[in-house]
């Protein structure tokens, strides 16, 4: 379960925190969603920024209720069109998790 | 009246011992030097660095590049645009020009980033993206990997295709006395560099560096001889890459620039006769030829493989050998990128010389497409 931030006026999906929509100015809700997607794409980083260990992994993932959002993974790189969902973290960080696990 | 590029300086690119101060200040002196001596005393200094602080160790860029140019009473303005900064020092000095307030603007933009370790300046650009992405260890080669692969597959494109784009910039930059890596690589070369971010490797990424360039404007008749600024155009899009409400295959910024300096200039796209375009990734460019209009989406390729963009080619692109050659101090790019366009146009690029083009285009990208800028210019005269 992750809860992401949705714009009643253009349906779009953002980061939680922000009051109103960046592209409309719409009231921001918070939206809470399963967390089950699709992965669009993925990448290891192999040179990540200072503090940030290596190979460090990022996804875009496609929400079934709605929204792509960036998650990071730890356990493996899924391929782009593999199911799972997104949790959130002890430090707030939204983390893939392939399916069943 | 119209602006008009008066005179242009560019530093060599790549690792320099000086500060960015000097840097910025050693291309203002060459434009200054390559100018009219009626052109001479600028009445206004606009200086471009994207991170002059963290990446350059220094601030009040402004009064300090005066002084080194012994400009004590210039009015100085600062400009930054993440990636694209040196093309909006140019769009901020030429509305100044054409404000009608000044009548010989002075830019000068440029970054010295490799006063820190490749982490650290990683770290640094990362800022410029959303606070969401920084905190989950988003960096700027891994999100743009994450929009090429996406580019890739829904155009059905292989990332080993893409090494068509590094082979022929490199190639250009190989006649480029100012650029980081002035020789040329094969496609074998670039699909086993290195791995940077998954897809793209290291000969598919322009590299951190140290450079600087400036123009000098001045106003004058319409029909005027010299190049002169026909249109500017800027576009923005969502901050956030995964919020935008349409497939990363693009960017939406872009092609709001190129619709705006295309109106403003009143030209098509069938009217550019030369082109430097952000190519600080590799797929980065086809997806440029694709937002400018040079041809349909996921032809760019196809148009590149083709020899349209090649020197000889209908449409020239990146004849500097682009950010993959010349390198990417991010205050530099987007000013070295209408430098070189000025000089296509006046006939003065040397080897790099793409025919005769009478109208050309600069494209800038801010960020990861979240404000990006677009540059006609045209020559004048005879």
């Amino acid at each position: 379960m992750i809860t992401v931030a949705s714009c009643p006026v253009c349906s779009l999906t953002f980061p939680p925190g922000g009051a109103i929509c960046p592209r409309c100015g719409g009231p921001l809700t918070p939206s809470p969603r399963e967390g089950n997607g699709r992965v669009l794409a993925a990448t290891e980083l192999y040179a990540p920024a200072a503090g940030w260990a290596s190979l460090h992994r990022l996804l875009l993932v496609e929400l079934e209720e709605g929204g792509t959002v960036l998650a990071t993974a730890h356990q493996r790189l899924p391929r782009p069109g593999e199911v799972g969902v997104v949790r959130e973290d002890v430090e707030h960080r939204w983390v893939w998790h392939p399916a069943g696990d | 009246m119209t602006v008009a590029i008066a005179s242009t300086g560019l530093t060599r690119f790549g690792k320099r011992s000086e500060p960015l101060d000097a840097l910025l200040a050693e291309a203002a002196r060459k434009a200054l030097e390559a100018a009219p001596s009626s052109a001479r005393g600028p009445q206004a200094l606009v200086v471009g660095a994207m991170a002059a602080s963290p990446l350059g160790h220094t601030e009040s860029l402004g009064p300090k590049v005066a002084n080194l140019l012994a400009l004590p009473e210039v009015d100085v303005t600062h400009v930054e645009a993440a990636s694209a900064t040196g093309a909006a020092a140019f769009h901020v000095g030429v509305q100044l020009a054409s404000s009608g307030r000044y009548d010989r603007v002075l830019v000068t933009s440029g970054e010295k980033m490799t006063a820190l370790t490749n982490p650290d300046a990683t770290a640094m650009l990362a800022r410029s993206l959303s606070n969401h992405e920084a905190a989950h260890g988003a960096t700027m080669p891994s999100m743009a990997a994450l929009v090429s692969q996406v580019y890739l597959f829904r155009h059905g494109l292989t990332i080993e295709d893409v090494a068509e784009v590094t082979v022929r910039n490199r190639a250009n930059g190989s006649k480029n006395p100012n650029a980081q890596f002035q020789t040329p690589v094969t496609p074998e070369e670039v699909n086993s560099s290195r791995m940077v971010s998954d897809p793209l490797r290291l000969l598919h990424v322009s590299a951190v560096s140290d450079g600087a360039g400036a123009v000098l404007l001045t106003r004058t008749a319409p029909e005027g001889e010299g190049v002169r600024v026909l249109g500017l155009g800027q576009g923005t899009d969502l901050l956030e890459v995964a919020s935008r409400p349409t497939e990363p295959v693009g960017f939406l910024a872009t092609r709001r620039a190129a619709r705006a300096a295309y109106d403003e200039a009143h030209i098509g796209r069938k009217e550019v006769q030369v082109a430097e375009v952000h190519d600080a990734f590799a797929p980065f460019q086809l997806i440029d030829l694709e937002d400018l209009g040079f041809c349909g989406s996921g032809g760019g390729l196809a148009w590149t493989r083709a020899g349209r963009g090649d020197p000889s080619g209908v449409l020239p692109v990146n004849p500097s050998g682009g950010l993959l050659a010349r390198g990417h101090p991010v205050g530099a790019s987007g000013i070295a990128q209408i430098i070189e366009v000025d000089r296509q146009l006046r006939g003065e690029a040397g080897p790099m010389q793409a025919g005769r083009p009478r109208v050309g285009l600069a494209q800038s990208v801010g960020g990861l497409g979240s404000h990006n800028f677009v540059t006609i210019l045209g020559k004048g005269g005879p």
